[in-house]
């Protein structure tokens, strides 16, 4: 195996595959800067491409965009707390008040070391486990994945701030939300009003900009000021690179327990890259010291989710190479790239008289398009975290555009546009009577995966599937991140009690 | 910052109506596609029930004299609207309008989308109203987007936005104007994007 990995590598710096590389990490980077356009719209731009090409030149134009789409898609969410994409939801909740203190270098020099971290350990970890992954894959039934999208859905409980049931309504709100359209187990539109746009129901990008983009920028916009707070103090760049390649050697056991947890997120398939920034946030939220910062700019919450959302790539690529199955929509056009390439997703993708030298090729351009994806970031560091300084009634008509641009690319239906305002307006609403958000989106995120899978677990096992050791292993794991984010907020509740209290002592 | 109590426990019951009615609507649906809304419409019915009484009986008031200054930020002026809203969804019980040639909408469902907008503007006018102008600009663009297409109607909007709202000077809104223009033709070509149609497409017209 490890002379294919030096061969890999041999042709990945050969100059045409090189150049072919990086045109794709030029792409994924586009991509993951725009709100709203995912995995899915940056490998379906690049398909006309690959015609006529072979494998060893089209794998490294694909991989090199799909790995670096979640390190890039950072900018958006610290700069205007909107997810570039889906993998980079959980980043807004410590990124963007970062950046509202003056921090957004050091939160995106975070973020991109720890995102090119995580994406190097999760390409180290699928190869070290590729030949044990298939039997990890299998033992995957309905009834864990299931248990997974619980344990998912326990984070609503870590999220929920100060006010847990709010948090709960806000989650099952998404779960509601989630039901409309198509029923994933029979023939039936939910919730749909005759309408064909919401037959297929609502997408994910018009959700999330909606719900924390606009606003976002409504509230700037009656505020006056820019992302970066009045009286706040911009850093020198170096300095906030300095500080955030520290902040991540500093926690590096939580970058390497994310990026693990990513990987292992990822090649489940049924849940993808949605859920485990939101799961890797909800756990490191639970389990380092002094959380009670998490939420208010705690660097911890933007290495944590920005670790593992680069590593799932490498995971995700598990179940689509072995078994043909992909884990989200990326994944999905990927497959159908590796089809167009004559590459056939199975058991010969792990032999050697096989595909193998094409499996590590895949796994050395992740490695080696993350390098080079954090190292363009890093570059474009200082003219982007200058957008926070910009006053909000001018940086605000181009971000509407670009909002409603990547929001209508969705479906590309006039309900894009309407759901998106609609959305906006009730969750700036639902903000300003101070229920959480980010509850809701994990709910809907969520919803077809519970629907279905307990669906499938009890058509196929009646109630006996609770009995499966996976199923009490991630159940137990539920109820202790459940209690202990209750905890949390508990201790973080009654320590700004107290703060408060004895401000108003000194004042008095 | 104020907590706006009165607005929470209109909010809260606009909720319990969204999760009693998708549980009512959910029986409707087969035995395997109705299992799951309900569960899920209960919860949240019963969760916003117990939110709604904790929070009536223990949330700290609205300064009252505050409300007493205006008519739509009183009690009264939600009474009046979810009043309004029930009466006249009782009395259109069952009927229709057909729209679009062929299609029928329920009444009832036509009357509680004004209500939910009425409503929506009703909490807005009391919770934020300085963001009103903006929502309206942000109408006034998509109105746009439905006469003349996204890219014209996004290099307006910039312009017209960053003039009057922004204080820009008019070249350089103009500029910028010009430049989305050609951001989004471009990026229409590069990223093979496509835009919502229009009545009209002056860029067509322009052979683009």
């Amino acid at each position: 195996m490890w002379q294919f990995v030096l061969e890999a590598f041999a042709i990945i710096f050969t100059p045409t595959t090189l150049g072919v590389m990086l045109l794709g990490v030029g792409v994924g980077m586009t991509v993951g800067i725009l709100p709203g356009l995912g995995g899915t719209v940056g490998m379906s731009l690049l398909i006309p491409f690959i015609f006529g090409m072979d494998a060893e030149t089209a794998i490294p134009l694909m991989i090199g965009a799909a790995a670096v789409i979640h390190t890039a898609d950072t900018f958006p969410s610290v700069l205007l707390g909107v997810p570039g994409s889906s993998g980079s939801q959980a980043t807004i909740m410590d990124g963007y008040p970062l950046a509202r203190r003056g921090e957004a270098a050091r939160a995106l020099a975070a973020s991109f070391f720890s995102s090119m971290f995580g994406g190097l350990i999760g390409a180290c970890t699928l190869l070290l486990i590729l030949p044990i992954a298939r039997p990890l894959v299998l033992a995957f039934g309905s009834p864990e994945l299931l248990m997974l999208a619980i344990l998912g859905l326990s984070m609503v409980a870590i999220l929920a701030g100060k006010r847990p049931l709010r948090g709960l309504i806000s989650g099952v709100l998404g779960l509601l939300i989630g039901a409309v359209g198509a029923a994933p187990t029979s023939p039936v539109y939910r919730y749909t009003f005759e309408t064909l746009y919401l037959f297929d129901g609502l997408k994910l990008a018009v959700l999330a900009l909606g719900l924390f983009a606009l606003p976002e920028i409504l509230d700037l916009l009656a505020s006056g000021t820019s992302i970066v707070r009045e009286g706040a103090q911009q850093k020198n760049i170096v300095a906030s690179w300095k500080q955030g390649f520290q902040d991540v050697v500093r926690n590096r056991f939580l970058v390497f327990r994310s990026a693990a947890l990513g990987v292992m997120v990822g090649f489940i398939p049924g849940l993808g890259g949605a859920v485990v920034d939101w799961i890797s946030y909800g756990i490191a939220r639970q389990t380092v010291k002094n959380p009670e910062g998490f939420g208010q700019g705690d660097i911890r919450g933007v290495i944590a989710p920005e670790s593992s959302n680069n590593a799932k790539e490498g995971g995700a690529l598990i179940p689509t190479l072995l078994f043909g199955i992909p884990g989200s929509g990326g994944t999905a056009v990927l497959l159908g790239a590796f089809i167009l390439l004559g590459l056939q997703p199975g058991p010969s993708m792990l032999k050697e008289t096989g595909n193998l030298n094409i499996t590590i090729l895949i796994i050395v351009t992740l490695a080696v398009a993350n390098v080079f994806g954090t190292t363009a970031c890093l570059l474009l560091t200082n003219v982007v975290s200058r957008l926070a300084t910009v006053k909000a009634s001018r940086l605000a008509p181009f971000v509407i555009v670009i909002m409603l641009t990547g929001a209508y690319q969705s479906t590309r239906h006039w309900g894009d546009l309407l759901a998106f305002v609609v959305i906006g307006l009730f969750g700036w609403m639902m903000r300003k009577l101070k229920f959480p958000l980010p509850p809701m989106l994990i709910g809907f995120v969520l919803s077809v995966g519970v629907e279905r899978y307990l669906w499938l677990s009890t058509a196929r096992y009646e109630w006996e599937w609770l009995t499966r050791p996976g199923v009490m292993i991630l159940a137990v794991i539920t109820v202790v991140l459940t209690v202990g984010g209750f905890r949390v907020n508990q201790r973080t509740s009654r320590n700004a009690q107290q703060i408060q209290q004895e401000i108003s002592n000194e004042g008095a | 910052m104020r907590e706006h109590k009165l607005e929470n426990i209109v909010f809260l019951t606009a909720l319990l109506g969204i999760f009693g009615w998708a549980s009512v609507t959910s029986w409707g649906f087969s035995d395997q596609a109705q299992t799951y809304p309900r569960l899920v419409s209960y919860g949240g019915f019963i969760l916003c029930a117990i939110e709604l009484v904790v929070y009536t009986l223990t949330a700290k008031g609205d300064d009252l004299k505050d409300q007493a200054k205006s008519f739509f930020a009183s009690p009264l002026a939600y009474i009046l609207l979810f009043a309004v809203y029930i009466v006249a969804a009782y009395l259109t019980m069952g009927e229709t309008i057909t729209y679009n040639e062929d299609k029928l909408l329920p009444i009832p469902t036509a009357i509680s989308m004004v209500f939910a907008l009425l409503l929506t503007l009703l909490i807005v006018y009391n919770v934020g109203r300085s963001i009103l102008p903006f929502v309206l600009y942000l109408l006034l663009y998509y109105v746009l987007i439905y006469f003349i297409g996204m890219v014209i109607a996004s290099a307006i909007f910039v312009f017209l936005f960053l003039l009057f709202i922004g204080k820009m000077k008019w070249y350089l809104a103009l500029l910028s104007g010009i430049l989305v223009l050609f951001f989004l033709i471009n990026l229409e070509d590069i990223m093979s994007l496509r835009w919502p149609d229009s009545i009209i497409d002056p860029l067509e017209m322009l052979g683009f």
